[in-house]
């Protein structure tokens, strides 16, 4: 990075940290640390949603997927707005009218006090643990690219956000969500605008999308039915809803963020805007991967795009077989060129028979591309036994290696400051939970306003260590986004099930409610051990399991009445 | 400086929300949103490939 870069990055960061700790001054009491006194307006809300739902891994991977998947991912959101609309009707008008700090302190006013702790545990483990790998998602990352050690990294990363957020709370995550927002989409805009300025002369924005989407990238909509199918609009819309659901629902990290609305109708509408914006924004965040595939046309990619990993192979014993499959990339590339300019003029000249002809030739050019740079994550993989996925990588590679100075340093800090925004919320909740529904309800329940604030930032500080603790073995838990979707899977099922019993079968008491959380689990966790189904329909199983349980107990076991 | 109370809402304190006359037609509005967003998506895509 030149001495540019490190100016702008170094800016960026001082700006949302010290701005962070200049939103500290206001807290006097629990309300304003935890809740920042219910004051904040819809715009505050909505962006805190968002910069909590985007991590790092949203901006490097998404463009990444769109270049070597295309734009079907979009699918996957949705469910999103559907949940919204939920939660809108349902979840946010109690936790406003009961006052509560946590969606789990909810859960004892219509339960009782275990099933409270019970949830209140399940999300804390969950979340402390997940965190600890939003951490190090980016700090891997960030090191190959610095070439810093990943101790200093993931120290940086998750050491950055302790600063602001044990001094600031909630109105310091919040602010400071709308400032990193405000970096992030200024990031990508100029990013997108960088790539369709470095296509050559004669190739104009639509011309790039139309030769991506001859190419299959523009993928958006599949209608059909097919369980084994990731990404269609029926697992969006019915996996997505519930998946969203439950996270927008009951994960404190997102609830708090609603929770601090000054009103029903402000925590409502930042929710609602939430439902329009999110779609849109992953469109556009893939339409920069699309052209950054449309860009690799014209110009020779990498054959593998993680840097480090290349470095590895090209200093072993398969170097020369390496060097080969380059050699034969870069011939196929240089074949194909020709191939793409003719198909751009065709499309300039609504040459229909020429589109044809150009994308059949161009169809088979990829699928040997594709042939080669499998051979090549096999012979990487062969050499390093490790990380031949370089989807996270593909975005970052063109940001370092065609942006100009300056670019680079906002690209990297809107990576960072993406994986903040997250981790802010998720220590703000941590924090959030640790104090309301373990420390304030069961060990000092008389203290005073200050007491429970210099407690709250002591548990958000302890927090951010142990964050920092598991982020320096999440090495050691493989694939990142896969391991973070198992963490969820785990728990999200059986806690929204607890949560949907409360709020729609009024029948069922807390005796059963809390036996049908903990059977289902113990069931999720043998489904998980034992490989009975791929871990994302644990949310499904977890939740229908806690329902039919808490109901069929509550049926042979009834809950007496209290005199 | 003192921190401000929470408030304690009615039904009728709850606000409404812009563009719309009350939070129905608002959900309404996002569902559909959803609609014309897929039939956008179908379109760019038929349109490009």
């Amino acid at each position: 990075m030149s001495y540019l870069d490190w100016i702008v990055l170094g800016l960026s960061l001082s700006f949302i940290v010290g701005y962070g700790i200049y939103r500290s001054w206001e807290n006097k009491n629990i309300e304003s640390y935890l809740l920042a006194n219910q004051s904040l307006p819809w715009y505050h809300v909505t962006l805190s949603l968002m910069a909590t739902q985007a991590s790092a891994i949203t901006f490097l991977s998404a463009p990444g997927q769109a270049y070597t998947d295309g734009m079907r991912f979009v699918q996957f959101y949705f469910g999103l707005p559907l949940a919204m609309v939920v939660l809108c009707i349902t979840f946010v008008p109690k936790f406003h009218k009961l006052k509560v700090f946590t969606a789990y302190e909810f859960l004892e006013g219509r339960f009782d006090l275990r099933t409270r702790s019970l949830t209140a545990g399940l999300f804390l483990l969950q979340r402390g643990l997940s965190t600890g790998l939003s951490i190090y998602a980016p700090s891997i990352i960030l090191s190959a690219i610095l070439g810093w050690d990943i101790t200093w990294t993931n120290i940086i990363s998750g050491g950055l956000v302790m600063l602001y957020t044990v001094t600031g709370g909630a109105r310091a995550v919040s602010h400071t969500h709308l400032q990193q927002m405000g970096i992030v989409t200024l990031g990508m805009v100029i990013a997108g605008v960088t790539v369709v300025k470095l296509l050559p002369d004669d190739v104009s924005f639509t011309d790039a999308i139309h030769v991506a989407g001859k190419m299959g990238k523009t993928n958006l909509i599949d209608f059909t039915f097919d369980l084994n199918n990731r990404y269609n609009v029926w697992s969006g819309i019915i996996g997505g809803f519930f998946l969203q659901l439950s996270y927008f629902g009951t994960d404190q990290s997102q609830v708090g963020r609603y929770l601090t609305g000054s009103s029903i109708g402000n925590s409502r509408l930042g929710l609602a805007m939430n439902g329009l914006l999110k779609i849109p924004m992953q469109f556009l965040i893939l339409l920069v991967g699309v052209l950054v595939f449309a860009f690799y046309q014209f110009t020779t990619p990498p054959l593998f795009f993680n840097q480090v990993q290349v470095e590895k192979v090209m200093s072993s014993q398969y170097a020369a077989e390496y060097q080969k499959l380059e050699d034969k990339h870069a011939q196929i590339q240089s074949q194909k060129r020709p191939h793409v300019l003719a198909l751009s003029a065709a499309l300039d000249t609504d040459d229909e028979a020429g589109i044809a002809r150009e994308r059949d030739v161009l169809g088979a050019t990829e699928s040997e591309v594709q042939q080669v740079r499998k051979e090549a994550q096999a012979l990487i993989s062969k050499a390093n036994g490790q990380d031949t996925n370089d989807v996270n990588y593909i975005f970052l590679r063109f940001v370092i290696d065609y942006l100009p100075a300056g670019l680079v340093g906002l690209l990297i800090a809107v990576i960072l400051l993406a994986s903040m925004g997250s981790v802010a919320a998720a220590y703000n909740s941590l924090a959030s939970t640790t104090v309301i529904d373990v420390y304030k309800r069961m060990v000092k329940t008389d203290g005073t306003p200050e007491h429970y604030v210099r407690v709250s930032r002591w548990t958000t500080f302890g927090w951010g260590i142990f964050c920092i603790i598991v982020a320096q073995y999440a090495s050691r838990l493989g694939s990142m986004i896969e391991a973070v979707n198992v963490l969820g899977s785990l728990f999200y099922g059986v806690i929204l099930g607890v949560f949907l019993v409360a709020f729609y079968f009024k029948s069922i008491g807390s005796r059963a409610v809390f036996w049908g959380a903990v059977i289902g689990e113990v069931f999720v966790f043998a489904s998980y051990i034992y490989e009975l189904t791929a871990f994302l329909w644990l949310n499904l199983i977890g939740c229908v399991l806690v329902i039919f349980i808490a109901w069929l107990l509550e049926k042979v076991w009834p809950q007496p009445v209290k005199a | 400086m003192r921190a401000k109370p929470r408030s304690i809402q009615t039904p009728e304190q709850e606000g409404l929300p812009p563009f719309v006359k009350s939070w129905p037609q608002m959900y309404g509005l996002i569902l559909g949103v959803l609609v014309a967003m897929i039939v956008f998506f179908y379109a760019f895509m038929i349109h490009f490939q």
